[in-house]
């Protein structure tokens, strides 16, 4: 009797447990690490913000970012004039600043989000190919990274934009087809060697190797089984190519070759924290807020991401945890 | 491993040569040539245009010049001369000259060769003032206050992990690292030159007052000090947990001992070897820096020479920046294999 209430019981019991464990997922358990670590939720909520911002900027804007106010140029932050129409001053010709450096998180955000797609398809695609078939795709690969390593990849973009930014190309869309080429070809190469090397890795595998003797299709052990355990040293890497490309928009902005500046009142993207830079510095004498709300936004959201791209690699890898 | 590095430097000639190609290949798909006429300066004579194209050999086609190689053979040259004449065109004239040691005619600098403008101190100064100079200069400043400040922040941090001081000293240093080097130089210009009024930020010569170097060499040194942090902590967590430690420890080895013994010396390995790379980067990294604080080294020049279409310039100061990154490339594979005999440079397929 005793025996069986106690089987009844463990049997209640084990369906509960069983419940109340649900099955975790790599990717979920590395969510959960992920919102453990106090940095990267920083991050996140700052990359959240800027994107928050730049989605609502005619909102949140107090002017329409290239309305000039005659006779208003140079003018001082609120605490310097106690004029609150223009809480960050005026530009060189009138124009407000706070409502540029809001509209300028969209350039920033679009520079590093929207070339990620194209870098990551390609550079994976390659890196698999090259990984997975070895031979002269592999060869060509390699020597492509050789050369593109050789360059610095900031004197990359400068080059190319300098000797394109005054053919069709370079007008397209104010310069970003340009400014996103440019990023795309120097930093695909970067993804697809790093994904060849995990591929070179997870073929030699048993589950792998499980997979063809049960006579699956190349295509099918790439997407069904390669792919997946290659991404984690991936998405790493794409936290740190998003703020690399808006570090590099930012830099040649303040070279005076980043977006072309445009005067159109309706204009999606008026401006780029690296053209306000520039602004900035040529009045630093005049007014030091153009200047300094652009660096401080630039900052911040190199350390969100720093924050967010350290987070995600512990989280992805907990052996590494702990390793810069 | 010598068969190695022998093939190593090999590789070296045709990835540089890659480089300058495909510079020269996008700094020709320009439309406009170093004669332009900007809307800023004075308007020149069409003739005076070509004959300057013909001094500099820019009427030339730029690649090939077929028609040059068939009339020397209808004029019955030897081969070796309608080759010539076939290759007598700017990339191939460059290259020829590019063999001899010359980087070619400066298109800005009149009357000046290139190699004299980015090598040559100005007159009277001892030879290290040069453009190269300076930018090298700068560079190991920069280097030397990277490890100064990184290397002992990593190794507390390291010694004392998961403390207040190492979450303090990695909170700082992610700090330091994630902001980038141009930032940092507008905070500091910012504070120094417009809030504190200590320095001036226009046109004067560095090498006349040391103070001066500081502010650009620490602005560039503390990325790359954060790194070298944070690197420093990773191995020193790694070594310290070694058997050796261990085994120190255990005989009764003075705790002093076995830090400086044993920990700093194992964890130096990926910082040493870093040293190259992140020289490398702060040199080829400056530019901005230097046209931030108005240091006259070729980071300076190469910024100035774009905007200027200065050709010759720029493609030789790409061709100095990829050496540069090669070589560190080189140097650190080879000091690993001296640092640590575990690993076989070379050795076995990778």
């Amino acid at each position: 009797m005793a025996e069986a209430t106690r089987t009844a019981a463990i049997n209640t019991a084990i369906p509960q447990k069983m419940a109340e464990r649900k099955s975790a997922s790599l990717w979920s358990d590395a969510w959960k690490r992920l919102l453990k670590n106090r940095g990267s939720v920083i991050g996140m909520i700052t990359v959240a913000f800027f994107m928050f911002v730049a989605i609502f900027a005619p909102f949140l804007a107090p002017h329409n970012p290239q309305d000039m106010f005659p006779g208003e140029s140079y003018k001082g932050a609120v605490w310097d004039t106690g004029d609150s129409r223009f809480i960050l001053g005026t530009d060189t010709i009138g124009r407000d600043v706070l409502s540029r450096v809001i509209f300028g998180a969209r350039t920033s955000l679009a520079v590093g989000f929207i070339p990620l797609g194209v870098i990551l398809l390609i550079g994976m695609t390659v890196g698999m190919a090259a990984g997975y078939f070895g031979g002269r795709t592999d060869n060509v690969l390699m020597r492509l990274t050789d050369i593109v390593y050789a360059f610095p990849d900031i004197l990359f973009f400068i080059i190319m934009i300098t000797a394109l930014r005054d053919t069709w190309i370079g007008q397209l869309l104010n310069g970003f087809v340009l400014l996103f080429v440019a990023l795309a070809l120097v930093t695909w190469v970067t993804v697809a060697r790093l994904m060849r090397g995990q591929v070179l890795a997870v073929k030699e595998r048993d589950y792998v190797e499980a997979a063809r003797s049960i006579g699956s299709s190349n295509g099918r052990i790439m997407l069904r089984h390669i792919l997946p355990n290659s991404l984690a040293p991936i998405i790493v890497a794409a936290a740190f190519i998003v703020p690399a490309a808006i570090l590099a928009e930012a830099i040649l902005g303040f070279l005076g070759i980043g977006i072309r500046p445009t005067t159109d009142p309706n204009a999606v993207f008026p401006t780029s924290w690296g053209t306000l830079l520039l602004d900035g510095r040529v009045a630093l004498q005049a007014q030091i807020w153009i200047l300094i709300p652009p660096a401080i936004c630039i900052a911040v959201i190199m350390l969100a991401f720093t924050f967010i791209g350290d987070g995600l690699r512990d989280a992805l890898d907990p052996m590494m945890k702990g390793r810069s | 491993m010598s068969g190695y590095l022998i093939r190593r430097i090999l590789w070296m000639i045709p990835t540089i040569f890659a480089v300058l190609l495909i510079t020269f290949v996008i700094m020709h798909a320009t439309p406009g040539g170093p004669w332009d006429v900007s809307p800023d300066s004075r308007t020149s004579d069409p003739r005076v245009q070509a004959a300057l194209d013909k001094a500099y050999g820019l009427d030339k086609p730029l690649y090939i010049n077929p028609e040059a190689a068939q009339k020397a053979s209808a004029a019955g040259k030897d081969p070796i001369a309608v080759a010539q004449a076939f290759f007598d065109t700017q990339f191939g004239n460059y290259l020829s000259n590019l063999s001899k040691g010359d980087l070619g005619p400066s298109y800005r600098f009149r009357g000046r060769r290139v190699q004299d403008v980015i090598a040559e101190a100005p007159v009277n100064k001892p030879f290290y003032q040069s453009r190269f100079g300076t930018t090298i200069f700068l560079g190991v400043l920069a280097m030397l206050m990277a490890l100064v400040i990184g290397f002992p922040l990593g190794l507390i941090a390291g010694l004392k992990q998961n403390t207040v001081v190492d979450n303090a000293s990695l909170l700082v240093a992610t700090i330091g690292y994630g902001i980038p080097s141009f930032v940092l130089g507008i905070f500091f210009i910012f504070v120094f030159a417009v809030w504190l009024g200590w320095i001036n930020v226009l046109e004067f010569d560095y090498w006349d007052r040391w103070q001066a170097w500081m502010l650009p060499a620490l602005t560039l040194a503390i990325p790359t000090g954060a790194y070298v942090a944070r690197l420093t902590r990773s191995s020193v967590i790694e070594v310290m947990r070694q058997d050796y430690i261990r085994t120190a420890r255990a005989k009764g080895l003075p705790e002093r001992l076995v830090v400086f013994r044993h920990i700093i010396r194992n964890s130096m390995i990926p910082v040493v070897t870093f040293i190259g790379p992140a020289l490398a980067g702060l040199v080829t990294g400056s530019f901005i820096i230097e046209s931030q604080f108005s240091v006259n080294g070729i980071g300076r020049l190469f910024v100035e020479s774009i905007n200027r279409r200065d050709y010759t310039m720029i493609l030789a100061l790409t061709i100095i920046y990829a050496i540069l990154v090669a070589v560190a490339n080189l140097v650190v594979d080879i000091v690993y294999g001296f640092l640590d005999p575990r690993i076989k440079v070379g050795g076995g397929r990778t």
